[in-house]
């Protein structure tokens, strides 16, 4: 079951966030149709679903919204920006529901608001009591009376009546009485001459409204339906009496409906639970409901779905393909030396298809950034109303791919700049008019490939950083001595420094410069790195550059002996030759590198290797957030590209590597982990 | 090997370690390599020997010889036995370091005999029994034991081994 609610929880948010996209787009065009509708379904959606899984707060919610886009689209209301934001707070809502999280204040608010502004009278807030909650689903449960009584040429029609019942049996529990009238069912279908009435008794969590639905395809006078209400059937129309025609008065058609939803109550609950089944078919029965438009809308959303696959498969394929690399490798050396041109051939064809395979492979971890992008139309569109300024926000790049891993992590230092552009970087919309700007600040967001790597720039046409500023603070905190002469680029490095800011108010949202060193340190978590473009009074460019994917990364190849070593080549910052009596000869293990004393670790020692004394031994310098340190190895190999490989559950307690490497022979290689090499406490 | 009866035949590899052989079920076994360099790993657990490319995935080596109280002669070709272990959440690949891979074997669950407790200088629970064919003493492995994960990460570090 907890794997259902799981499915669940991943589909309502998958669905929300379509949900945001469309209100965004809604607010621009608040005579769209089709987007109202998406809402209304979107809604529809999750409160079926909902309940089933006991959410009884968000199918309570859904229930209000549902409601609020049935009055949008039957032109009762109209979309205003109040009606957005609403939406938004419940969809907020719904998300921190969805996640489990105490939000019983804002859900009061939230169902007052509703009930004020959009004048709901049947705004009802589940209480938190289980045994209300259990008390309240029962009496959500709705008994109908249905008479199905298909025209005779109905199979002309291409309809067959038992796919009909059937729909109605996947919504709820439901009791079937057949009156052949005299012909057997069977006959009737193989004579293509239907007179048989069916008499249907249907328990279920739906509306009219969707039972409506599954009769759609037929006239009025096919069928009808009342819902029981309290045991009691609600009124003599014509339609109650052809039921009554078939009993002997309504006191005796009370007795037998009452008695076969007795029945029926209990299987409900089990029938209803299969989730899988209810939620195909409430879709199904939802796109009947909407114009052709709205379908294809649907299907081509569909054609772009992306199927979830759980990253170790992935893993293990990635293992297999560069496993084959490798042994085409193998194969090559092989052909060569057996001087078969048919065969080397071959081979070269099936190394280009195996590289190929192997990008493809690679390829699956990359998530296009757009997704990442569209969340923040939401977050600029709110925080733009927040602060009073009035933002365009442009997206470009967005099928640009990177790892998702990296996506992940580069989300709240990518929020952190674009709040920075918003706050201080746009002028005031009267401030914009006054020196001739469109009064409409200019936010863009761009990404593009650059070679192996992932740029992503934040664009503002604001007030641009002032760099006389930058200097007064950095004089004032001590950064930098008055008389030091800088370029703007130096200057702008030191917005990175930890707790440098220049505003002297720092608002709510945020504090130019304070947490642009957080910013800097976790893309550099990714491999990434941070520049800053600024032209006073004409805007800032913040660009990011991301490698493609962390499970591939640049590496220096070292050799200590036999054995060979990877280090991130990002982190190398230069390598040279020293006499091993330089390095070795002094008290301290450090060496001068750039008028500076850079403690070292010989590798040789470090591991244990054997004790070889080398006339010269090559260094490299380490650069790690601007702390420089060294390795002292006998050789460097060369650059290679590294797919990094976990070393498995045995090594936990191995702190010295990441991960390793299988190199072209087949061999293995270590990727040193510099942050536990260097150390302080394992220095020491 | 819940579902294995008494009578059941069952197939072993019988190996050589040391001077002692040694069976473990051919269910466990998935392949057995020749000729292979390993990867040293500096100051990992002594029960560790290094690691291996099998597949396309890095599986580490156990040094039988160090579980089982015995001298690493360096002088002889190895041959290394990767089986499957159960883990907590999914299948892992470990090697085994041994002399040579002598035959497959095959035996009923009921010919396998108490061990006795002595003239052993290992960990009796490594061992399930023995058997014996052809009037040689096979001991018969109960591999999980003797590669129970948490005996094999908190091992001393060891020092010597780059040496090799």
């Amino acid at each position: 079951m907890d794997e259902f609610v799981a499915s669940f929880i991943n589909e309502a948010k998958e669905l929300i966030a379509r949900l945001e996209k469309d209100l965004l787009n809604l607010e621009k065009n608040p005579d769209n149709k089709e987007l109202i509708n998406s809402a209304f379904r979107v809604m529809h959606t999750i409160k079926g679903t909902a309940g089933m899984f006991g959410f009884e707060n968000i199918q309570h919610l859904t229930h209000e919204y549902e409601n609020l886009f049935d009055k949008v689209r039957k032109d009762e209301l109209k979309v205003t920006s109040n009606l957005i934001d609403i939406t938004f707070n419940g969809i907020d809502v719904i998300q921190a529901l969805l996640n489990n999280e105490n939000v019983a204040i804002e859900l009061t608010q939230l169902f007052n608001r509703l009930k004020n502004e959009f004048s709901f009278k049947e705004a009802i807030i589940a209480e938190n009591n289980p045994k209300v909650e259990s008390k309240n689903e029962v009496s959500r449960i709705k008994n109908y009376c249905i008479l199905f009584k298909p025209d005779k040429g109905i199979f002309e029609r291409g309809i067959d009546p038992e796919n009909t019942l059937e729909e109605l049996s996947e919504i709820g529990v439901c009791k079937t009485f057949l009156h052949e009238n005299g012909i057997p069912w069977t006959d009737q279908k193989s004579s293509k001459k239907c007179t048989t009435t069916w008499e249907i008794y249907l328990s279920t969590y739906l509306e009219a409204f969707d039972i409506e639905n599954v009769f759609m395809f037929f006239d009025k006078e096919e069928y009808g339906f009342f819902q029981l209400i309290n045991g009691v059937i609600p009124e003599k129309s014509a339609f109650v009496r052809q039921f009554i025609k078939n009993y002997s008065g309504l006191t005796a058609l009370t007795e037998h409906i009452n008695s076969i939803f007795e029945t029926l109550a209990p299987e409900i609950d089990i029938a209803v639970k299969k989730p899988g089944q209810i939620k195909a078919n409430e879709d199904d029965i939802l796109s009947d409901d909407f114009e052709k438009q709205t379908q294809q809308n649907i299907a081509h959303t569909d054609a772009n779905t992306t199927i979830n696959v759980s990253s170790v498969k992935i893993d293990e394929l990635l293992n297999l393909v560069s496993e084959l690399v490798t042994s085409t490798a193998g194969l090559q050396n092989h052909a060569k030396r057996l001087k078969d041109i048919n065969l080397f051939d071959t081979i070269e064809n099936l190394e280009k298809l195996t590289k190929q395979f192997r990008n493809n492979a690679l390829n699956l971890r990359l998530t296009p950034v757009g997704t990442l992008f569209n969340k923040f139309k939401r977050q600029v569109r709110d925080l733009s109303r927040e602060l009073k300024k009035e933002v365009d926000f442009i997206i470009e790049g967005q099928d640009t791919e990177i790892d998702k891993a990296i996506l992940k992590a580069i989300e709240s230092p990518l929020m952190h700049i674009i709040r920075n552009s918003i706050d201080h970087g746009l002028e005031f919309p009267e401030e914009r008019a006054n020196i001739g700007k469109d009064k409409q600040g200019l936010l863009k967001i761009i990404a593009f490939y650059s070679g192996a790597n992932v740029v992503i720039q934040v664009q503002d046409d604001g007030r641009g950083i002032n760099l006389d500023r930058v200097k007064e603070c950095a004089i004032q905190k001590g950064y930098i001595q008055k008389e030091e002469k800088l370029s703007d680029q130096e200057l702008l490095t030191l917005i990175m420094e930890p707790g440098f800011t220049t505003s002297e108010n720092v608002t709510m949202v945020s504090g130019r410069g304070v947490g642009m060193d957080v910013v800097k340190r976790e893309l550099s978590k990714v491999s990434g790195s941070l520049e800053i473009d600024t032209e006073k009074g004409l805007g800032t460019y913040i660009t990011l550059k991301l490698p493609t994917t962390l499970s591939i990364i640049d590496t220096l190849m070292l050799q200590v002996e036999n054995s060979v070593f990877l280090i991130p080549l990002l982190e190398v910052e230069y390598c040279f030759q020293e006499k091993s009596s330089v390095l070795f000869d002094q008290s301290n293990s450090c060496i001068r590198y750039k008028d500076e004393m850079v403690p070292f670790i010989s590798l040789r020692e470090k591991f244990h290797l054997p004790d070889k004394k080398n006339e010269n031994e090559m260094v490299v310098i380490i650069n790690k957030f601007h702390q420089r340190y060294a390795l002292v190895v006998d050789k460097i190999v060369g650059q290679q590209q590294t797919v990094i490989k976990n070393l498995g559950e045995l090594f936990v307690k191995q702190p010295y590597f990441s991960g390793g490497n299988i190199m072209v022979d087949g061999k293995l290689a270590l990727i040193l982990d510099s942050n536990y090499l260097f150390n302080k406490n394992v220095l020491a | 090997m819940s579902n294995i009866k008494l009578n059941d035949k069952i197939h072993y590899v019988n190996f050589r370690l040391g001077s002692e052989n040694f069976a473990i079920p051919v269910m466990r076994v998935l392949e057995i390599i020749q000729n292979c360099t390993l990867t040293k790993v500096p100051n990992s657990s002594i029960y560790i020997r290094g690691v291996l490319n099998f597949r396309g995935e890095i599986v580490p080596v156990i040094d039988m010889y160090e579980r089982f109280n015995m001298k690493f002669d360096e002088n002889t070709n190895k041959m290394i036995i990767i089986v499957d272990v159960e883990s907590t959440n999914n299948h892992m690949h470990i090697g085994l370091i041994v002399d040579k891979v002598m035959d497959i074997i095959e035996f009923e669950f009921k010919d396998i005999q108490k061990a006795p407790d002595m003239g052993i200088n290992y960990d009796l629970t490594f061992i399930d029994g023995f058997v014996d064919i052809n009037s040689q003493f096979i001991m018969v492995l109960n591999i999980d034991k003797v590669l129970n994960k948490s005996d094999l990460i908190e091992g001393a570090a060891r020092i010597d081994l780059m040496k090799a």
